[in-house]
């Protein structure tokens, strides 16, 4: 009888070209990194993310070694709940608004969809019970829209505004 | 988003990929500081869905919030409008009518644009459309009218003309829905004859035959679920159907109404993935239709056959030797069929259903009840079934309980009709090796069974792992009924029951929950003067 197999790490380098290293089950909780890992097999390359910074990488490792045992998701559930979120990943999501978008953009590109689901989720949370102009305010969003176009698709919209 | 910007939205020829991208160049004029990635923006806007008011909100934030929160609202409008509301779609998609159809139908409605400051529509919503229903949308168009025309004086040459003039605008927007710029997923085509009078002449286009109208192949050729249902011919929708959609998974039937079995067969056959099929109310030939299903054996999930009359003949053997050729069924349900005879169901008594995980039989009274092929069914399903449902006259069913027991270890719900004690005392022996349902129900079939002993002492033996308790098919006293809840699990949240308008059932199951330290969830129930004859408690 052998022991579970050692874990090779991974190393993965941040839009700056900061060096990061985590064992692969962990790294394998990208779809992306998988899907490069067997493409690549073994190797001591450090894989670039030019798209992500070192911040960033660093949170979304911390989120993908808190998840390492959780299971493969289930594949496009029709019903998307926004108040299941657990006190981890609430206290993950604590971060500015800035990050947060961040890390929607690194979980989108590195293809971690838990991941993505949950900051969907908050951002979601954020924008619950708000009206257009306290989302903009929340969000620091101009308005594009003359009065005038702006109430022709209030008008086109009406059947969903007493929802 | 000018007039300029959607110019020629009524415009056959009109490309909304270009359409597209003015909106966002224009939008991305304006700094948003710091950025909501636009391309997630969707996916954002997908957890607010359930919340249509916040989603209004989104619409009027800026341009391309406003892009992005249309495609979800105006993916299925019609499903999620109120009746009242459904009104205000019309006249939304009324603006993508060419100029010929608007003038026209503004003769017979002069007010139908009065709600819109343009004629022109600020997005093509009609590009969003994903699923539409028939119903809904002719209930919508009668709701229209009804409001344009509030003050026009009631009389049977109006109302005439009104059904008319509604079943044009249908057609009109049939015509849009399927052969303009939307892509649709799903359609339904099911009609209520109460509501809606349907008397197509062949000779002309009628309100119903959506896929029939020339150029509906782009809007319906990635279609994936069908509905198609009501007391009309189909042969002309199905027929059509099956040269433009290939990929449906999901299609459902309901009512032959003369429908040829040829035309329906000829459409599943046309099907590469047929996923899930329910034909409900078929009384005519249906060998040629089940043997359709053996193209499917390879991905056929989900089969339900409801209402459906079989033959007696002697010839309809093979009825299911199709349906028996999809081993990777996971559920199989047979609800109020008629002459499901155990010559009938054979084939599928030799099937190997290795991964079914739902089988219900709800069998109507047969000569030669498919006994033994109900009991190799559920042998041959090898651990893999967690529901079963049974209907039937059980104490034809000997041993079907010992069957279950023995082959269904992983059994989470279970329904079965009770009529006779005998039955009672086969179900107590189930729970012998039975040990992990979540769900047990006992269904009223023709008259409620009083039960006194019998059901103390399934009290006795029901298990730990219960989390739901209906004994709607059921009488009994409330002195029963405290006795047996006094040695009933703790674990059970859901009860539904026959309390015969009496409040002593009810307080008498509180004090069960009190015990398990729970209380009454639905808290009306409690304190009634008046209760119905049938009470469902939820405790917590």
């Amino acid at each position: 009888m052998t022991g579970a197999p050692e874990q090779r790490n991974v190393k993965l380098t941040s839009s700056e070209g900061t060096e990061f290293k985590v064992e692969r089950d962990v790294a394998e909780k990208s779809v992306l990194l998988k899907n490069m890992l067997e493409d690549v097999g073994e190797s001591d390359m450090a894989i670039p993310l030019p798209n992500v910074t070192g911040p960033i990488l660093q949170k979304v490792i911390e989120y993908c070694i808190h998840h390492r045992d959780d299971p493969v998701p289930a594949h496009d559930d029709d019903t998307k709940k926004t108040d299941d979120i657990d006190d981890w990943d609430a206290e993950f999501c604590k971060v500015d608004q800035g990050t947060l978008y961040e890390l929607i953009l690194a979980s989108n590109y590195l293809d971690i969809k838990p991941l993505l689901d949950l900051t969907c989720k908050t951002v979601a949370n954020m924008i619950k019970g708000k009206s257009p102009e306290e989302i903009r305010k929340t969000f620091n969003i101009a308005n594009d829209f003359t009065p005038e176009e702006e109430e022709q698709v209030r008008r086109e919209n009406e059947w969903c505004e007493g929802r | 988003m000018t007039d300029q910007h959607f110019k020629g939205t009524v415009d056959k020829n009109i490309n909304n990929c270009q359409l597209t991208s003015v909106i966002r160049r224009e939008s991305r004029e304006v700094p948003f500081s710091p950025f909501l990635p636009p391309e997630t923006l969707g996916e954002i806007f997908s957890y607010v869905g359930d919340d249509i008011k916040s989603l209004h909100s989104c619409l009027l934030v800026n341009k391309m919030w406003c892009e992005s929160a249309a495609l979800i609202l105006w993916r299925q409008p019609f499903d999620i409008s109120s009746i009242m509301a459904s009104a205000d779609l019309v006249d939304v998609y009324f603006l993508f009518f060419s100029d010929d159809i608007k003038n026209f139908l503004l003769t017979s409605v002069p007010n139908g644009l009065s709600h819109l400051l343009s004629n022109r529509p600020s997005l093509n919503y009609l590009s969003y459309l994903r699923y539409v229903d028939f119903k809904k949308v002719y209930k919508a168009v009668r709701m229209w009218l009804r409001c344009k025309t509030l003050f026009e004086p009631l009389s049977l040459e109006f109302k005439k003309k009104q059904i008319a003039l509604a079943n044009r605008i249908v057609t009109e927007l049939g015509k849009i829905f399927t052969t303009g710029y939307a892509r649709l997923d799903r359609l339904s085509l099911c009609v209520d004859s109460k509501y809606f009078e349907y008397n197509p002449i062949d000779s002309e286009e009628d309100c119903l035959s959506w896929p029939c109208y020339p150029g509906a192949c782009s809007a319906l050729s990635e279609l994936r679920e069908f509905l198609c249902g009501g007391q009309f011919v189909k042969d002309k929708i199905l027929h059509t159907m099956a040269g433009i959609c290939k990929d449906i998974e999901v299609l459902t039937i309901h009512e032959s109404a003369d429908t040829s079995p040829k035309m329906l067969a000829e459409f599943i056959n046309a099907q590469r993935r047929l996923l899930k099929f329910t034909l409900t109310s078929w009384s005519g030939e249906t060998l040629e239709i089940l043997s359709s299903l053996r193209r499917q054996a390879r991905t056929l999930r989900h089969m339900e056959l409801i209402r459906c009359t079989f033959p007696k003949n002697e010839d309809y053997t093979k009825l299911f030797c199709g349906l028996a050729e999809c081993r990777n069924l996971q559920t199989l349900k047979l609800s109020q069929c008629q002459n499901l005879s155990t010559k009938i169901m054979k084939p599928l008594a030799k099937a190997s259903f290795e991964q079914l995980q739902t089988f219900i039989i709800d069998n109507e009274a047969v000569p030669d009840p498919p006994t033994l092929e109900i009991k190799n069914i559920i042998q041959n399903s090898k651990d893999s079934l967690i529901e079963i449902g049974l209907c039937v006259n059980l104490s034809l069913y000997v041993d079907i309980m010992e069957t279950i027991g023995s082959c269904c270890p992983n059994l989470l719900k279970l329904s079965v009709t009770i009529e006779r004690d005998f039955e009672i005392q086969q179900l107590i022996t189930l729970f012998k090796s039975c040990t992990k349902l979540v769900e047990l129900r006992i269904p009223r079939k023709w008259k409620l069974f009083e039960v006194k002993r019998s059901l103390i002492e399934l009290g006795n033996v029901l298990p730990f792992t219960l989390q739901s308790l209906e004994l709607d098919g059921l009488r009994f006293s409330h002195e029963t009924w405290e006795e047996f809840l006094k040695i009933c699990p703790k674990s059970i949240d859901h009860f539904t029951f026959n309390c015969f308008n009496k409040s002593i059932f009810v307080s008498i199951l509180q004090k069960y929950g009190e015990e398990c330290g729970k209380c009454v969830k639905n808290e009306e129930v409690l304190g009634q003067f008046y209760l119905p004859m049938q009470v469902s408690v939820e405790l917590r």
